[in-house]
């Protein structure tokens, strides 16, 4: 920060102070103050296993993308989440989640919305 | 006013706007459908569509979404018992138990009419209200702004669920603490960017909506997987209503309209709190006959939270409107799209851009005549939605989640982002911490800064302008009294038993 900001009654600096202020006096009084504690029981049948899954499945639908291209991407993307969802049948599978992609894929181009066909076939093609 | 309202009606009558009405409606319908996708989920996974359009046909868009979401969280209420959203909780109470006697379609039907007529009532009541909430809003200067939104994120505290108060109030914190990341405009200095180009211009509202909403509401479907849905029986529905039924409930939904504008207006109270009163109060007011069959399969129970949520989304439009202060998360989306379309929301929307202001009122009364007339025949068809397995369907949230952030920044980064928001607003959840003040801590937040720094500087660096002028001192002394209302209250019930301890 500039040195003049640094002198001025209100600077960058100010906002994020207060709310840290308020937030720390504010989680201060829930931990101290009396209150009934959620009920946790029924988070042993929750299916943990399954949404960590999926939730790293987007993670890494997000580091593939650019580099596979949105067609591939997308399609193993969510084939891959039907069948950590539960779903064996794999023409099923393909049958729900092919066609899907592909009608984004034409609306979008129809409307003018560039999608990367992936850096893999420009390398290729190098 | 005859003026704006014409400017309203040329806007919203051209077949483009009408069409997008009737898509907002259908749309919003089928996402406020699924369990747990609500309007703000509904709305934030619509608002990358408008990008293209103009800002008056883009609200019209978005309104239908809101309205369509509500009314789709009633169908899923009434059909499968599974409210999409709180404020349909109520409209459970009297509408499966109708739906199980095998009158889905009078309960769907009675639904759509209440609804129709409490937007109606609401859209008249705001016509007449926000013109004249703008005119007087527009002697507010800053210093009446800043306290404005501190009362507005207060009042979202004051009225969470019992227990909740203190995590309302946490996450309001850490929504404002999330809109400081990014550039700092007035100063030109990066805060908490980490040195990533990527958090230079802040986290977008969009990602941290669907993030907060829609994503993390799927991942919660994946947990909660055991809580299956049951089998809608759609077939034969009737889905008329007799003219003694509609005179029947016809009292029950003109006071229920009153008293869902009038709770909608205040901002924090909104759709929920309105249709559980309007429920409670109607309880009250029916005869003994009357008043078992509720709970039971009432007409009446079932009227009047529908017109209540309905009436109450209207009234969250006042301050929004009129004074830029969202007073739900619902109406936050909302004004963040506002902002992403360049409008700066507040009295001076009325003034600057008219065509908006008159367009998004009428729109809503459009919206509401749609839904009765095209959307209500189409929902035996649009309830089909409801069998979809949800090993496709979980997917398929998931990928319009993320496509929606994707495709307005074209940054793979947002996507790893949102994923961590969805991880942690699903722990948050979990914690009972509620998600509603985040949204809209990170949306007040930036103008609260503003408004704040030009008061401080008109003030010559002093604090004393939060008690120059009348105006500012009496918001503050309303803020000061709700944010520690549940202290007072403790201390009231603590006198009052001390003092009968001693009778």
């Amino acid at each position: 920060m500039d040195f003049w900001s640094e002198e001025e009654t209100f600077n960058a600096r100010s906002l994020p102070y207060l709310i840290a202020l308020a937030g720390a006096l504010i989680a201060g009084l829930l931990l101290f103050l009396p209150s009934e504690d959620p009920d946790t029981s029924a988070l042993v049948d929750y299916q943990w296993r399954q949404a960590a899954l999926l939730l790293f499945l987007m993670s890494g639908y997000g580091a593939v993308l650019e580099w596979l291209g949105f067609l591939p991407a997308t399609i193993t993307f969510l084939c891959l989440s039907c069948a950590v969802l539960g779903e064996r049948r794999i023409l099923v599978i393909l049958a729900a989640c092919v066609p899907l992609v592909i009608g984004f894929w034409l609306l979008m181009d129809s409307l003018g919305i560039y999608l990367d066909p992936g850096r893999w076939l420009i390398w290729g093609s190098q | 006013m005859l003026d704006g309202l014409l400017l309203g009606l040329t806007t919203v009558m051209t077949l483009h706007n009408l069409l997008l009405v009737f898509g907002g409606c259908a749309a919003g319908t089928l996402i406020g459908m699924l369990p747990g996708l609500g309007p703000i989920s509904a709305i934030a996974l619509m608002i990358p569509i408008t990008y293209g359009f103009e800002p008056a046909s883009g609200m019209i868009l978005l309104s239908g979404v809101y309205y369509g979401a509500i009314f789709g969280g009633s169908t899923s209420s009434i059909l499968i018992n599974a409210p999409g959203v709180a404020g349909t909780v109520a409209t459970a109470f009297d509408g499966y138990p109708l739906a199980q006697k095998g009158l889905a379609g009078k309960a769907l039907a009675l639904a759509a009419w209440s609804s129709f007529a409490g937007g109606t009532l609401a859209a008249l009541m705001l016509v007449m209200a926000a013109p004249i909430l703008a005119k007087l809003s527009l002697g507010f200067q800053s210093a009446d702004y800043f306290v404005l939104m501190l009362l507005g994120l207060s009042l979202v505290s004051a009225f969470s669920p019992p227990g909740q108060y203190l995590k309302s109030l946490l996450m309001t914190c850490l929504g404002l603490m999330l809109s400081t990341v990014g550039t700092d405009l007035s100063a030109g200095v990066q805060r908490f960017t980490f040195g990533r180009m990527d958090l230079i211009d802040g986290i977008s509202f969009l990602l941290l909506a669907m993030g907060t909403f829609a994503l993390a509401e799927a991942v919660m479907m994946v947990l909660k997987q055991g809580e299956q849905t049951k089998p809608v029986q759609l077939d034969g529905m009737d889905l008329r209503l007799s003219a003694q039924e509609l005179k029947s409930v016809a009292p029950v939904i003109t006071r229920s309209s009153v008293l869902g504008f009038l709770i909608g207006v205040l901002p924090g109270a909104g759709a929920t709190i309105a249709s559980f009163l309007a429920y409670g109060f109607e309880r009250n007011l029916a005869l003994d006959d009357e008043k078992r069959q509720f709970g039971q399969g009432s007409l009446k129970g079932l009227a009047a939270p529908e017109t209540a949520n309905n009436a109450a989304c209207t009234g969250s439009f006042v301050p929004l409107l009129t004074l830029g202060i969202p007073g739900s998360g619902t109406t936050a989306v909302l004004l963040g799209a506002l902002i992403a379309y360049g409008i700066q929301p507040g009295p001076r929307l009325f003034v600057d851009e008219p065509g908006v202001f008159w367009s998004v009122i009428v729109s809503m009364y459009v919206g509401n005549v749609i839904l009765l007339f095209l959307n209500l025949p189409l929902i035996p068809y649009i309830a089909k939605l409801l069998q979809i397995p949800r090993q496709f369907l979980i997917p398929s949230i998931m990928f319009f989640s993320l496509m929606g952030v994707y495709l307005v920044s074209f940054n793979t980064f947002d996507i790893q982002m949102m994923v961590i928001i969805a991880t942690l607003a699903v722990t948050l959840r979990l914690l009972e911490f509620p998600m509603a003040p985040l949204l809209l801590g990170f949306i007040l937040g930036g103008m609260l800064e503003d408004n704040l720094r030009r008061a401080i500087t008109l003030g010559d660096g002093e604090f004393s302008f939060l008690i120059e002028r009348p105006v500012t001192l009496v918001l503050l002394g309303i803020t000061a009294l709700v944010l520690f209302n549940p202290l007072l209250r403790r201390g009231v019930t603590w006198l009052l038993e001390r003092r009968a301890g001693k009778l």
